[in-house]
């Protein structure tokens, strides 16, 4: 079986050029399209129906409100109660009145005899202060990453893995505008998800970046980012497709919220697995390349052992850098960075 | 000799994991549908069930007296047992056997209806019990209870001292939302869902099923405790006018006990006042027990209050709360004690006299009080550390709402998932053959630690939750292929099936480490700092890092070392045997 090479730096402005048309793209869609916000960013209103028939079932509920977009469907009470709670969001220059009289109209094609309980205009689930300290939480998740990735591996790489989560991030923003789904908490969840994926991922290939360049100081940076991304090429066909066994099912069978976050997952993973493998690679290359950040040189620092340099590096005292040592076992055992 | 140590370790933990699962096992799959609603009730509602089961039951028994008691009663015969327990003969069988048990027809099956009433009380008890150990599912894909309130505006005027305009309502129940959100923080229920109804009401939506009494006390509660002086002189004289004007107490007694405003006796002073002394029944009810004068003015009010903590009397094993008072309070306090020795003083919360207690010594900052329920004491403490409302609310209705996500889409989305767990199972045993079945012991094995754990913490699992768990099922696949391919690239290079896996192991390490703590980083900032749903997530996430890097790094390790011996099956393609290359 030929093996499957990719030549990731030889071929950087089209890996960096895909990525950055892409990022433009998003941007793009989310300033000018922007985010179709859902009921729980934005107020809107809960009608509570009884439907006579009894044969009625909830997917019956929500089919004949199908055309309305976004419209949540709940039961109330009792499962054979055929009561049911509809929430919606208010489009602009929409009455509440107005949205009473669609649904009434959708409802009465589908079923004989209804009843409207209670109609009621609600206020939206988060408020703004929620959505802001949520963001606040993911940067500073951001900063402590690079922060450990730095202590771990040396700045560049953390700079790239970064880089590469933003690119994560904004692409999927940009594609959650484009098919103008709402964003929910369940949204919000799915980029969580890819975020931790996508840096798994990244973390994987840096590691044998790393393994290889300790064991060939001679090489190219190139050659050895190369090597990195080529190596763990069956592992990363191997998580993306377990991952993706796991989320396409779901993108298949189920409908509204939860079908939303597995397509949203889809995306963000083949997404997620471009970024690690070609953006981040790359932003690594470039920032070794430059010299502005030593990738390669790091044994040149004469007068202390490897593993002494290693100890400070990773701020670790002794015996844990030896135990360290002999975990890793590799072609080079003194050498941890 | 090591290897049996890791055994061990091993099982000890999935010997914990079954522990910390059986709740939720049993919740989920023995416990019929009927008794599940019944954690549903109200404490009223549970009172009026347990007293109508306990009347079924004593008709039931004096119908058929003759006869054998029936399967649907035979709890009945377990408390005759219980009953008769050294006295009397254990052979019951029938009806008639209970009632002469309990001597039922000397006091009327007063004592059979008490043990009956006992039993269904301890029984939906051990049910809620039960019910908040198991893995319980959130709104969005169980339901829960959804909660309206009625904002009271005169309460706003009370405090602004003028009639509030619109806005100033509108801003008021904007901060009762961010309180009610605090609380219910506080109180530990899992993404809840509050929204604001219409112009003068508010929504809750609450995950499961939770204890409706402590619903009211958090949502109701202001949590505002005061100290007054009680006479004891003037309650004699109110006894003893009441005497002789029987309408008028009944009256006052029902406004007393339903919390309605009525007229204060003549005979009281305008400095003092008539309020009700109330105990905690059984079920949780408040009941009025006895009246007491009190003074209008408060010793000293909730606002000195710094923090409440609960405990138990050494001496009577009551709970007691130990309330925290600022220094001002304190100093304020002192001086009131030092001069009100021997006098009665009373504990007043939310209108109802809790306890009443003599002044014994002066007191400061620190005062330990009683008349409370442990529940009482706990959600009191919890009150103290919210603000209390710019605008009081009243339920104004309470419902079970069903799966916000709908229940169809949760079913089919549950089976979706199961579906892509089997494929990702089926995939790891094509791709690695017996390994691969190692790989899915570990990954099981991560499902139940993950379940086990979330069980174990009394969370509560939404979708998002889901979410975190499909990343930690994916890492734990993803460090299971990582060691594979190091083992393989191994075996490659020649070595031998033993120590290729002790390479494997350890070259995979610091791979696996490093990717899986930059994530478990992300997960506990998110868990410190995020929004109850990113929470949600960020918490299975967590546990699912630790329990893979368990099952990977420690229980997979186990398992290869146990089954690889001279030969290895880790791919179908090739077969790494012995000196393959040699």
């Amino acid at each position: 079986m030929k093996r499957i090479e990719f030549h990731v730096v030889r071929r950087r402005t089209v890996y960096l050029g895909i990525a950055c048309i892409l990022l433009l793209a998003s941007v793009a869609l989310v300033v000018f399209k922007g985010f179709n916000l859902g009921i729980d960013f934005e107020s809107g209103v809960s009608v509570s129906v009884k439907i006579d028939d009894t044969n009625a079932q909830i997917e019956d509920v929500r089919q004949a409100l199908s055309q309305i977009e976004g419209a949540r469907v709940q039961n109330i009470g009792a499962s054979d109660d055929g009561r049911y709670q509809i929430r919606v969001k208010l489009s602009d220059n929409q009455t509440q009145r107005e949205m009473e009289n669609l649904i009434n109209t959708m409802l009465g094609r589908k079923f004989s005899s209804f009843t409207v309980l209670e109609s009621s205009f609600i206020g939206a689930k988060f408020s703004s202060s929620l959505v802001t300290g949520s963001l606040k939480a993911v940067a500073i998740a951001l900063a402590l990453i690079l922060v450990y990735v730095w202590i771990r591996f040396k700045v560049a790489y953390a700079i790239g893995s970064i880089l590469a989560l933003i690119h994560d991030v904004v692409l999927m923003l940009g594609f959650i505008s484009l098919v103008g789904f709402e964003i929910s908490s369940t949204t919000i969840a799915a980029i969580l998800t890819i975020i931790g994926y996508s840096l798994n991922n990244t973390i994987v290939i840096f590691d044998r970046v790393r393994e290889s360049i300790k064991g060939n100081h001679e090489q190219e940076l190139s050659s050895v980012i190369d090597y990195g991304v080529n190596s763990s090429l069956s592992r990363t066909t191997f998580s993306s497709v377990t991952t993706l066994l796991a989320v396409i099912p779901l993108a298949i069978l189920s409908s509204g919220d939860v079908r939303s976050f597995a397509i949203s997952m889809i995306f963000g993973v083949v997404v997620g697995t471009y970024s690690s493998n070609f953006l981040a690679t790359n932003v690594l290359y470039m920032l070794g390349k430059t010299h502005a950040l030593d990738i390669l040189k790091q044994e040149e620092e004469e007068d202390l052992s490897d593993a002494a340099v290693a100890r400070r590096m990773l701020g670790e005292d002794e015996p844990k850098l030896k135990k360290a040592d002999r975990n890793k076992g590799g072609n080079d055992p003194k050498i941890l960075v | 000799m090591r290897k049996t140590e890791r055994i061990l370790i091993a099982l000890v933990v999935i010997a914990i994991c079954v522990w910390f699962l059986f709740p939720t096992i049993k919740w989920y799959g023995f416990v019929p549908a009927e008794d599940k609603a019944l954690i549903n009730a109200t404490s009223l509602q549970v009172k009026e069930y347990s007293q109508e089961q306990a009347r079924d039951v004593l008709d039931y028994l004096n119908q058929n007296s003759s006869s054998e008691v029936s399967k649907e009663y035979s709890f009945v015969l377990t408390l005759t047992k219980e009953q008769v327990k050294g006295k009397g003969s254990t052979d019951l069988r029938t009806c008639a056997d209970v009632l002469t048990a309990f001597s039922a027809s000397a006091d009327e099956g007063q004592a059979l209806m008490e043990a009956v009433e006992q039993y269904c009380r301890q029984r939906i008890q051990d049910l809620k019990e039960l019910s908040s150990k198991a893995l319980q599912l959130g709104l969005d894909l169980k339901g829960g209870m959804s909660i309206l309130l009625d904002v009271d505006p005169s309460s706003l005027s009370e405090r602004l001292g003028h009639e509030p305009s619109e806005s100033e309502i509108s801003t008021a129940i904007d901060e009762d939302i961010e309180i009610l959100k605090n609380r219910i923080d506080q109180f530990g229920m899992a993404e809840p869902e509050i929204r604001r109804q219409g112009d003068s009401q508010i929504l809750i939506e609450l995950a499961g099923t939770p204890d409706p009494g402590r619903v009211d006390a958090f949502l109701k509660g202001k949590g505002s405790l005061a100290f007054h002086l009680a006479d004891t002189l003037t309650t004699q004289r109110v006894m003893a006018y009441f005497e002789a004007n029987t309408e008028e107490y009944e009256k006052i007694i029902d406004a007393l006990a339903n919390d309605l405003p009525f007229t204060q006796p003549s005979v009281i002073p305008q400095d003092r006042m008539l309020a009700g002394v109330f105990y905690t029944d059984e079920y949780g009810l408040e009941q009025l027990s006895s009246v007491v004068v009190i003074y209008r003015k408060a010793a000293l009010d909730g606002g000195y209050l710094l923090s409440a903590q609960t405990s138990k009397d050494s001496t009577s094993n009551q709970p007691t709360v130990a309330v925290k008072l600022s220094d001002e309070g304190g100093s304020i306090f002192y001086d009131f004690t030092k001069g009100h020795i021997g006098q009665p003083l009373a504990i007043v919360m939310d209108g109802h006299v809790k306890s009443v207690a003599t002044i014994r010594d002066a007191l400061s900052t620190n005062v330990q009080i009683s008349g409370f329920t442990a529940k009482e004491a706990e959600n009191l403490a919890i009150l103290l550390k919210t603000a209390s409302l710019p605008i009081s609310v009243t339920i104004s209705s309470q419902q079970t709402v069903g799966a916000s996500l709908g229940e169809d889409s949760v079913r089919i989305g549950m089976k979706a998932i199961f579906y892509g767990f089997i494929l990702v199972v089926l995939f790891m045993v094509v791709f690695y053959s017996w390994s691969g079945l190692i790989a899915d012991v570990a990954l099981v094995m991560n499902l139940v630690i993950m379940v086990a754990t979330l069980g174990g913490f009394g969370s509560t699992l939404t979708l998002t939750g889901i979410a975190g768990l499909i990343l930690s099922v994916g890492m734990a696949v993803d460090a299971n292929v990582i060691i594979f391919e190091r083992i393989k690239d191994e075996l490659k290079a020649g070595t031998l099936p033993k120590k290729a896996v002790s390479t494997g192991f350890s070259k995979a390490l610091w791979t696996i480490l490093d990717s899986n703590i930059t994530t478990i980083i992300a997960a506990v900032v998110l868990i410190f700092f995020g929004s109850s749903a990113v929470r949600g997530f960020a918490t299975t996430l967590a546990i699912g890092i630790v329990s893979s890097l368990f099952t990977s790094l420690f229980l997979s390790h186990l398992l290869m070392d146990l089954t690889v011996g001279e030969r290895i099956s880790i791919s179908w393609r090739r077969r790494y045997a012995v000196n393959e290359k040699n």
